[in-house]
């Protein structure tokens, strides 16, 4: 019986413990991961007393927390889902509100700056109308600056929220290893018995873990927790913990990393992190701020650039070539930026790599990875870095500079030892938004007016009308000079449905161009297009046709016919074609041109060829006609086997009444050309002639050998050239008056008077003019002798000509006789061939060349620059000039060229700025909308599941009262069991 | 289910706060007007939005530009309206000349009318808009388009530049006319020729406009152009300044008129034309000639002005004023007929931008109902769901309230 009061004791010792767990619950109702928890008695052993086994009381077995370790690792599973898109959310929609907010959004920048461009061009000579437009460009470049500002503000923002957030994961790691060894520790002390607060304050910490970072948990041998991150990187093993930093990444210097650092190893793991705050700031970064940087770099970008390409076409308000409307986009330093070496490159970090933007019609949103692979592959390879697939490979020529087009920019390695296993991040459009700038300040400075303007001549008698032309290039010789176009140009139709270019800079006498556009086809009823359009073709000009030394004498009958040769040397052409992307040429088979071809067969040859197209024209002047006043054997010229000289009986009429009937002695200029027009023969094989009275040019359109047979007196002459004008430049002083045919001129005083030429396959020679001359005749003598003594081959005579403005030119004249009562002396001549090449084709002369063409022929573009365009009916002598647009103060054509950029589609040829603009605005919309409603959901999913741990292990209230008087009622049975006792003792006591 | 107290309390609280968002949301419509607040809301209608309000934008711009090409036009209409008015007065006058009864003295008391009205045709092709740009100048607004040389002719210095300016995205119109067409480029009764100094002169020599003194030669003349090219003195023996006109297609001598001898203020008489070069001429200087069948009315009004001044009684005189008079006549008419061609012309523009115009408005009628169908709120609805929400709101938080009183602990 003695053992009643044990009994009692410990009924009151375990109600007691109850007790205070039921405390313990109750005061822990509001913690936050607290598990319930709950008391689990057991009787005591019992005595065998008296034959039977006698209770012995109660005692507490164990506190046990109320927890479902599945429940907790939903919980936090969800719980990293949760804060993932709650920090998308939280930061998209910021920039999602940045971007459509009337006050700071790109479109209504855009809108006001053409709104005041539009005012420009109604009212082009108001310059508080231009000033208007400079300070709405302004704005427009401010707002792209304030918006780039707020993502940089932004990016700097999560940059260190990152390190932040690295450094509690780094804490919270180390936080649970020495939890993970004081439960160790209790648990041995304890026998075994669950540390129950300290698991709940370990799981807490692992909560608190994956609200930052997407975390695995695995319990190990019933007491420590391994946690794991990334891709299976271990933050906590048992009591050792590792750490987490955040510092500047390796690909990308203006994006912090996440690194895993093991020991004294350091791994960058920044793509593998997933989930909690730390994965919504790096799947925000992106998704939302690299596209939004790179959208918007490429909207200004595109703006920048066409605006620019557009301004350059005009001329401003004071004449002059328009410069850059905003900022140069491909300056050194904007270049360098777009491209960045892997901090992990091999040392040392010399390599030197920029990327122009070339095309910002073809630009993307994506940022590019360029990679060396090596070893042993020479080659380097770009990836799309957003959909990682591969663009190019290309071979590495061993030779720097390099360059690489691909989607609109160009990636130049510059210089350095450029090693296996080099990295490289490309970021074309990152930096366009914030290097959007000015250029132009002074309202003047606007290029509104069109440089070129076209008249049409008052006595035009048809009714063609011309454009007012279009510029696309300015950059051509024609408009590469400030304030003029050099030359301008005449349009001259020689029928009506022919025309001719010429150069108007003399408009009294319009010469061909170099290369000449004569002849061209016109088409009455549409619009013809005058100039060649830029395709990328150019053209390369052969020397023309050589005179030869001497006539060929052709001896009289019987003797076989001799044929006079134009003197041709056999050349060999090679025609190479550049392959744009990888740089790589291909050469055709050599092309081998018979000897003494005529330049028609040449060309012909020429152009059976790829990407070559060739014409071919000869032309050939005769004059200083002679007769030895004999009548007996008048001369009688022969071309091309038809008789030009040929008598006809009185009253006798051949072709028509142009054909001149009497023969003049001695011949004329005049006379043949006549004679030549009016011949049909001659018109059939392209032949013709223009006579000024002193000089007749005769002109083989097709380019077949003008052949003459000379028959006559020895005395019966005439000189015959090339046609080409030889012409000298003045290289040292200006003669105080204009050099004379008529006057002496002495060249002792002052000069030197030096002056060069350059002769087609020759090169280029110099002449002093020196001493004193009392005559016209002999200053033309005094060039003539120091020509002839240049070191320039020739044959015949030098034949120099002073023009009334005192310029210089000559041609070497070869004198052609009759050769008496027998035989006759022949001559022919070759001619000159234009041939114009594709784009990326090239003309190269294999050696010893210099027969037809340069040894490294250059080509000049036979584009102008700009489009004239004439329609209607024209007739022969219209004229039409084309000029530089002087004093166009009300001329507004570039500035409508430039409003109309407001509506055309410059971004990837499907988007206007504006509709580009608004395609990121959807984009980032979207983004923030399904992030917020991912938010919602996964919200619902963490109540969800946090309910059901609240369920399980959360306290109740009322359920911990109901305890708290069930174990107060049993305490109080204790204690009655107690008193029982005593009063059981004090009876015994008192019995005695 | 059990349920725990933390639960119970985050229960009513989330509850709370959801209905909180959802009402704040409402209020934010209905205080804003706007069913997009964000385009995070609704992202298609929110790009259409964008694209709408550029639209909108585009259209108030061509709407502008409409405004100022109407304004321009209708200047450029009033100028040409009083410049026919002033041709129809010269035709009277002229009519009024060939009246056999007149004398020179008569009609050199019209000439004065005459010249009175060439001072107010010219002044009126002179004439400016608003900002002080030229109406008649083409693309040199800065520049007066009629300038009186020194031989008293008006010389057009414009250019043939027009402007055109957009009233809709496809639709360009001409906001005026260049003097050339509407003044210089009118046909002429008879062919004639314009002559042209070279501007790479370096003497001082102006070429004056000649008149055709001999119809025949230079019937068989024309259309040839003309070059006169000034020699160097020592040519020509004694040395002295000299000239030589060449054809301008082939460069052939006209007339053998090669180093033919000049002094200043002599008359040149080649293919039928008179000229006089007035200024200094240097070696080098070249004046050109250029046929045409096309006078400007100026040249007509200072014709017929001169004729009527200088022509007397004569029969050979009287011949010849008939004659200049019938052209006159005939030239004004083509003056008038070109006038009122341009003229139409701008009524035919102003006729396009009125149908732009009304276009415009129709379609920005449309487009703003769809916007606002995008973007405005419906206020009906609204407000019925913010007292939805707010009654909801109320409902959460009393029975929070009720809710979290209900205790054990209460009853100890």
């Amino acid at each position: 019986m003695g053992d009643l009061l044990g009994i009692g004791i410990s009924g009151l010792k375990a109600q007691q413990t109850a007790l205070s767990v039921t405390g313990h619950n109750i005061t822990n109702a509001g913690t936050e991961g607290y598990s319930r928890q709950t008391v689990d008695f057991h009787e005591n052993t019992p005595q065998f007393i008296g034959g039977a086994w006698v209770g012995n009381g109660v005692s507490v077995d164990t506190i046990k927390r109320v927890y479902d370790e599945f429940l907790t690792e939903q919980m936090q599973r969800d719980t990293s889902t949760f804060n993932e898109f709650d920090t998308l959310a939280l930061n998209a929609s910021q920039i999602d509100s940045l971007l459509a907010d009337p006050g700071t959004g790109i479109q209504p920048g855009i809108e006001r700056m053409f709104g005041s461009l539009q005012s420009v061009v109604d009212d082009p000579s108001s310059l508080p109308a231009r000033q208007v437009l400079i300070s709405e460009a302004n704005g427009l470049v401010d707002r792209f600056s304030s918006i780039n500002d707020r993502l940089m503000d932004q990016s700097d923002i999560i940059n260190g929220q990152m390190k932040i957030i690295a450094g509690e994961i780094s804490t919270i790691g180390k936080a649970i290893a020495e939890l993970n060894e004081q439960i160790q520790f209790a648990l041995a002390a304890s026998s075994g018995k669950q540390p129950n607060d300290m698991l709940d304050q370990r799981d807490r910490l692992i909560t608190d873990l994956a609200e930052l970072v997407s975390v695995e948990a695995v319990e190990q041998d019933g007491s420590a927790v391994n946690v794991f991150i990334g891709n299976g990187q271990a933050l906590v093993v048992g009591n050792n913990s590792n750490e987490i930093l955040a510092t500047t990444g390796n690909s990308d210097s203006s994006r912090v990393g996440i690194f895993f650092r093991n020991g004294g190893r350091e791994q960058e793991i920044t793509t593998e992190i997933k989930g909690g705050q730390l994965g919504g700031m790096l799947e925000f970064r992106a998704t939302v701020l690299d596209t939004t940087f790179n959208a918007l770099g490429r909207v200004a970008m595109s703006i920048n650039e066409t605006f620019n390409q557009q301004h350059i076409l005009g001329i401003d308000f004071e004449g002059n070539k328009g410069g850059n409307f905003f900022s140069d986009i491909n300056t050194p330093s904007n270049t360098y930026s777009r491209a960045q070496g892997d901090a992990r490159n091999a040392q040392p970090n010399d390599r030197l790599v920029s990327v122009h933007v070339t095309d910002t019609s073809k630009l993307t949103t994506d940022n590019y990875r360029m990679e060396f692979p090596g070893p042993g592959d020479y080659i380097f390879k770009v990836y799309n870095d957003n959909s990682g697939e591969e663009i190019a490979s290309t071979a590495l020529t061993g030779f720097l500079p390099q360059a690489l087009e691909i989607d609109g920019f160009e990636i130049r390695l510059e210089a350095g030892s450029f090693q296996a296993g080099d990295k490289f991040l490309l970021t074309p459009t990152r930096s366009g938004a914030g290097n959007l700038d000015m250029k132009i300040t002074r309202p003047e400075e606007v290029a509104i007016a069109s440089p070129i303007s076209t008249d049409s001549a008052i006595g035009n008698r048809g009714s063609g009308a011309i454009s007012q032309g279009s510029v696309y290039d300015v950059n051509t010789p024609y408009l590469s000079s400030e304030g003029e176009m050099d030359p301008p140009l005449l349009i001259r139709f020689s029928a009506a449905d022919r025309f001719d270019v010429l150069d108007n800079s003399d408009p009294g006498n319009p010469i061909p161009l170099f290369p000449p556009l004569m002849n061209q086809n016109y088409f009455p009823g549409i619009s013809n297009s005058l100039l060649p359009a830029d395709e990328g073709k150019t053209a390369f000009t052969s020397f023309g046709g050589y005179l030869p030394v001497k006539p060929t004498y052709q001896a009289p009958a019987p003797a076989p016919i001799v044929n006079a040769v134009n003197g041709f040397f056999p050349e060999r052409i090679r025609i190479n074609l550049e392959d744009p992307k990888t740089g790589l040429v291909t050469t055709q088979p050599l092309l081998t041109t018979p000897a003494n071809a005529s330049a028609q067969e040449i060309a012909r040859l020429l152009s059976e060829r790829n990407g070559i197209e060739a014409s071919a024209r000869t032309t050939v002047e005769l004059t200083d006609f002679t007769s030895d006043n004999n009548s007996l054997i008048n001369m009688g010229l022969t071309l091309n086997g038809i008789q030009l000289t040929d008598t006809l009986g009185v009253g006798q009429t051949k072709y028509d009444a142009e054909y001149p009937a009497v023969v003049p002695d001695p011949i004329t200029p005049n006379f043949i050309a006549d004679r030549i027009n009016a011949n049909r023969a001659l018109q059939d094989k392209g032949i013709i002639a223009k006579s000024d009275g002193d000089t007749v040019t005769i002109i083989a359109l097709q380019g077949e050998d003008l052949s003459f047979d000379v028959t006559g007196d020895m005395g019966d002459s005439f000189t015959l050239s090339n046609g080409q004008d030889i012409k000298l430049t003045q290289t040292g002083a200006s003669p105080l008056r204009n050099l004379s045919e008529f006057e002496g001129f002495d060249f002792t005083v002052d000069g030197p008077y030096t002056y060069d030429f350059e002769v087609p396959g020759q090169g280029t020679f110099s002449i002093e003019l020196t001493g004193n001359h009392a005559t016209g005749a002999d200053v033309l003598n005094e060039i003539e002798n120091k020509i002839a003594a240049s070191g320039l081959s020739y044959s015949g005579n030098v034949d120099a000509v002073l023009d009334e403005k005192g310029n210089i030119s000559f041609q070497s004249r070869l004198q052609i006789t009759g050769t008496g009562p027998n035989g006759s002396n022949k001559v022919a001549m070759g001619g000159e061939i234009k041939v114009v090449t594709e784009e990326h084709y090239s003309l190269d002369i294999d050696p010893p060349g210099n027969n037809l063409f340069n040894t490294a022929p250059v080509g000049k573009p036979i584009h102008f620059g700009f489009e004239i365009e004439i329609e209607g009916l024209v007739q022969a002598g219209d004229k039409f000039t084309v000029q530089f647009n002087k004093d166009g103060t009300s001329d507004s054509r570039n500035g409508t060229r430039l409003g109309d950029l407001q509506i055309r589609d410059s971004i990837n040829g499907n988007a206007s700025y504006s509709e580009a603009y608004s395609t990121l605005v959807e984009e980032v919309g979207s983004i923030t909308s399904r992030a917020q409603l991912n938010q919602d959901s996964s919200e619902v999913l963490l109540r969800n599941s946090k309910d059901a741990v609240d369920s399980a292990s959360g306290v109740n209230l009322d359920e911990e009262a109901a305890a708290l008087i069930q174990y107060e009622l049993a305490y109080n049975a204790s204690a009655k069991v107690i008193k029982v006792a005593r009063d059981i003792f004090d009876t015994l006591l008192n019995t005695f | 289910m059990r349920i725990s107290t933390l639960q119970s309390f985050n229960k009513g609280l989330n509850s709370i706060l959801d209905n909180q968002n959802q009402v704040n949301k409402t209020q934010q419509q209905v205080s804003s007007g706007r069913r997009v607040l964000t385009p995070a809301d609704d992202p298609i209608a929110a790009t259409k939005i964008l694209q709408l309000q550029q639209d909108a934008a585009l259209r108030e711009q061509f709407g502008k530009n409409m405004t100022g090409a109407q304004g321009r036009l209708s200047l450029e209409e009033t100028q040409l309206a009083g410049i026919t008015e002033n041709l129809t007065r010269l035709k009277e006058l002229t009519i009024k000349a060939g009246d056999g009864a007149q004398t020179l003295s008569d009609r050199q008391a019209i000439a004065a009318e005459v010249r009175e009205i060439l001072g107010s045709a010219v002044n009126l092709m002179n004439s400016k808009d608003a900002g002080g740009e030229y109406l008649f100048s083409g693309f040199k607004g800065g520049t007066q388009p009629f300038q009186q040389n020194e031989n008293g002719r008006y010389d057009y210095v414009g250019d043939e530049g027009q402007r055109f300016i957009s009233i809709a995205s496809s639709t360009t119109v001409a906001t005026g006319d260049n003097g050339k067409n509407l003044f210089v480029d009118v046909k002429a009764a008879e062919n004639s020729f314009t002559t042209q100094t070279n501007p790479l002169n370096q003497g001082t020599g102006i070429i004056n406009p000649g008149f055709v003194v001999d119809k025949e030669a230079y019937a068989d003349f024309y259309p040839e152009d003309l070059v006169i090219t000034f020699n160097a003195e020592s040519a020509i023996s004694p040395p002295g300044p000299n000239f030589t006109i060449r054809q301008a297609s082939d460069g052939r001598v006209v007339e053998g008129l090669e180093m033919e001898s000049y002094n200043k203020g002599r008359e040149i008489i080649v293919a039928g034309v008179a000229l006089k070069i007035n200024g200094d001429t240097q070696p080098g200087d070249e004046f050109l000639v250029n046929s045409s069948e096309k006078q400007s009315i100026t040249d007509t009004i200072y014709r017929l002005l001169d004729g009527l001044n200088t022509l007397g009684d004569t029969p050979t005189d009287s011949a010849t004023l008939t004659n200049l008079l019938d052209n006159t006549l005939n030239n004004l008419a083509y003056a008038q007929s070109s006038i009122s061609q341009v003229r139409s012309e701008v009524g035919a523009r102003l006729n396009i931008i009125d149908n732009t115009s009304s276009l415009a408005a129709d379609i920005d009628l449309v487009s703003k109902a769809v916007l606002s169908e995008l973007s405005d709120v419906d206020f009906a609805e609204a407000v019925s769901r913010l007292s939805l929400q707010s009654f909801l709101l109320e409902a959460a938080q009393q029975s929070y309230a009720k809710i979290q009183n209900l205790s054990l602990f209460n009853q100890l």
